[in-house]
């Protein structure tokens, strides 16, 4: 599709969404081009897409930045409260009328608790995508033959139920410890699925592997059960009718009750 | 605080290594780097409202923020240069395909150093100078001595062929 491009020149507008996802145009052009993205679902795709290529070549000139700095920054954002929505602010409060009451007795600093508790989950989103992003990357990009094709399908697939699961309403996170190394679930009622996410766990020992168990009315219904090192799987009970999950080491190929002890808990 | 803030500092740790990389190759200074890497963070904790798992990654919306913030640094560097002292940037310039071969250098992914050498040498050429020094289209073209539409082509090619072979879906 052509367009006349605001300074006058005609060109394909739409081939500039690639350009503009690498600051590649001239001022005037970026801004010409930002009032067409506002309306324009497929050049907001193409500029998410290059944003991807460019997190992957930006990555392979990765350096980690002065410890100073970390300080700074969380200092930095102790005294920033995050930015809201206004409409969500609205919303948020039409959904919890007594927030509101207390509210009116109190004046903004309560409608601020509410924007607060709405924008940590946001935050819990955001930091669960990016413990997600080194697996999702890693089998992202590949090339060409056919088994590699399939794998790039099953890399699609396993994408898209992440997002779905990161972008639910009720999206949470919950921290676990094990052995002294973190673990992250990724949970969701809503689209009844849950996620356990490690980095860098230690092996279970020879012959054992970890297992996850729902609690389902304080009775432990067997789940998936793997090994140590980099772990990311799908929960496969019914996790919207559980309250909580726990983690222990049973024997190779998993048990029907759980060993004890427990390693870690998290109430879902 | 709180579960924003841990959540916040767990961000900083996944991603920062990969933001200062990126921000400190294009504005080629450490002090400058930081306080953009510290800029980016702390629009990021302010704008959390407007990142969207469903449209990309959170490492992609964080270098995508930094990459601009550098880039407008460094265009706003040479505004001033060109007026305060006639700073003609060619004269300090290196023949073609020396960015690429820099970069290559640094570069730590055996991977990206293979996608990046499998495209040609003049996309090669036009991704690096716009990503890894932050040119525009414009730039890219004085800098190449070639039409503006040939350097856009350039970047729009190497770019595209570079999606491909990461299999970022279409």
């Amino acid at each position: 599709m052509k367009d006349i491009q605001g300074d006058g020149r005609t060109g394909d507008v739409h081939a500039d969404a690639v350009l503009y996802a690498v600051d590649a145009l001239e001022p005037g052009e970026r801004a010409a081009f930002e009032l067409h993205l506002r309306g324009c679902a497929a050049c907001q795709e193409e500029v998410a897409a290059f944003g991807e290529v460019g997190a992957h070549l930006a990555s392979a000139v990765a350096e980690p930045p002065p410890a100073a700095l970390r300080e700074n920054v969380l200092a930095a954002v102790r005294g920033t409260r995050p930015e809201q929505q206004p409409e969500q602010q609205s919303e948020h409060r039409a959904e919890n009328p007594a927030e509101h009451r207390a509210g009116d007795a109190s004046g903004a600093t309560v409608v601020s608790l509410a924007d607060r508790r709405r924008g940590r989950r946001r935050w819990l989103t955001a930091a669960a995508a990016a413990v997600l992003l080194p697996a999702a990357a890693l089998g992202g990009w590949s090339v060409g033959t056919q088994t590699e094709q399939r794998e790039q399908q099953l890399v699609a697939q396993e994408q898209d139920r992440q997002n779905r699961l990161l972008s639910a309403p009720d999206v949470t996170t919950r921290q676990l410890e094990v052995d002294g190394r973190p673990a992250t679930l990724v949970v969701s009622a809503q689209e009844d699925a849950a996620l356990f996410v490690a980095s860098d766990l230690a092996g279970p020992g020879e012959g054992q592997e970890y297992q996850l168990w729902l609690l389902q009315d304080e009775t432990p219904v067997p789940d998936v059960h793997f090994g140590g090192g980099q772990v990311q799987v799908w929960l496969d009970g019914d996790v919207d009718r559980a309250g909580a999950v726990a983690m222990t080491v049973e024997p190779a190929g998993g048990s029907e009750t759980p060993t004890l002890p427990v390693l870690a808990t998290a109430e879902i | 605080m709180d579960g924003d803030e841990d959540a916040f500092a767990r961000l900083y740790d996944a991603t920062s290594a990969t933001v200062h990389g990126l921000v400190v190759r294009l504005v080629r200074s450490p002090e400058l780097a930081a306080e953009v890497v510290q800029e980016v963070y702390l629009m990021a904790w302010q704008q959390a409202e407007r990142f969207d798992a469903g449209r990309g990654t959170a490492l992609a919306w964080l270098c995508t923020m930094a990459h601009r913030r550098a880039v407008d640094r460094i265009r706003q560097n040479q505004r001033d240069r060109d007026r305060d002292q006639q700073y003609e940037l060619r004269q300090a310039e290196t023949p073609s395909d020396s960015t690429w071969s820099e970069v290559e250098q640094s570069l730590d992914s055996g991977e990206v150093r293979a996608e990046l050498g499998a495209l040609s040498p003049i996309q090669r050429e036009a991704v690096c100078l716009v990503y890894y020094r932050g040119y525009s289209h414009r730039q890219v073209a004085e800098h190449l001595d070639v039409p503006l539409g040939t350097a856009k082509a350039r970047i729009r090619d190497g770019l595209n062929n570079l999606r491909s072979a990461l299999g970022v879906r279409q």
